[in-house]
């Protein structure tokens, strides 16, 4: 009997170790914790190369942020497209679609020289916390953020 | 009750005797332990969720397919290895009402028929619990897209 429980055990183990083998991660700190915790990134300016100048994206933020219902906001800007994700607080969740719609338009009335891609959800937020430390670490390129920022852009389209 | 009223003395007689010596369900205690253990299936649900979003190009739209299907999947491993059936001894509708319950009707009928051959026993058999519930969901499924498409066409 005891052998068999071992044996069962074992099994188990051995099929756990083969679903999380190969997930070792090398993201940086803040897209370790970001699906959990508030890690509040900074803005990402990918392009124009010229301009350094993130005031206006940190503007933005501010923008999604008093809001009552959203807490984390990640932002990234190519030219003149805003990519914008953020996290919406537990008891409001019912109401993602509502809060979407009325930030875009919010957005887009106080900046109408960009036009914005705005999500809440997880994956984009994610995805937006690790380019900005990939171009932070110089791990990546502008050119492959440019590729990397029109990706996560079509992520928020993926219904299968 | 009314029932009852058309019962002979010696039924009632019985009825009462009955009574004394039934065990009274635990409901509470039942709710309880379903409580635990379906919060603690959809905890792991939301890890698993977590997970493909994590290191697979998954949305959080899209993750919930192969969460559902990795769920399943889980579910039918640990019938056959026996444990689930502890789990729903102890959880009860806990273990049944997420989708785990459907990989374990699943299997279950299948290791029940297996002794009457793979396809008169198991294939005959495997869907003899889930097969409503299939059948339930892809009418019900088409029933939605139906009144959806007619309001579509309707409203324009």
């Amino acid at each position: 009997m005891m052998k068999q429980f071992r044996k069962r055990w074992f099994w188990i183990a051995f099929f756990s170790v083969l679903l999380l083998a190969g997930c070792s991660s090398q993201d940086g700190q803040q897209s370790r914790t970001a699906l959990f915790k508030k890690v509040d990134p900074a803005p990402i300016l990918i392009s124009p190369k010229s301009s350094k100048d993130t005031g206006e994206l940190n503007d933005i933020k501010k923008t999604v942020v008093t809001d009552d219902s959203t807490y984390d906001v990640a932002v990234a800007r190519k030219d003149k497209e805003v990519l914008v994700s953020y996290k919406v607080k537990h008891s409001q969740r019912f109401q993602m679609k509502k809060i979407e719609k009325e930030l875009t338009k919010k957005l887009e009335k106080n900046y109408p020289h960009y036009t914005f891609s705005v999500s809440s959800d997880y994956k984009i937020f994610l995805e937006i916390v690790r380019l900005g430390e990939k171009l932070e670490s110089k791990k990546m390129d502008r050119k492959k953020a440019e590729k990397r920022f029109g990706e996560i852009k079509t992520l928020k389209d993926e219904l299968t | 009750m009314a029932k009852k009223k058309n019962l002979n003395p010696d039924q009632q007689k019985y009825q009462q005797l009955q009574k004394k010596h039934e065990l009274k369900r635990p409901v509470l205690m039942n709710c309880i332990r379903a409580f635990w253990v379906g919060g603690l299936i959809c905890l792991i649900g939301q890890a698993i969720t977590y997970f493909y979003i994590y290191f697979f190009n998954f949305t959080e739209q899209t993750a919930g397919n192969p969460t559902v299907a990795t769920l399943i999947f889980i579910s039918m491993l640990l019938t056959g290895f026996g444990i689930y059936d502890h789990l729903g001894q102890f959880g009860g509708a806990g273990s049944a009402v997420p989708v785990t319950g459907f990989g374990n009707a699943v299997i279950s009928a299948a290791i029940e028929h297996r002794s009457e051959g793979y396809v008169l026993g198991v294939g005959g058999n495997i869907f003899k619990l889930a097969g409503s519930v299939i059948v339930f969901g892809v009418f019900s499924a088409f029933v939605v897209a139906l009144i959806k498409t007619l309001i579509g066409m309707i409203g324009g």
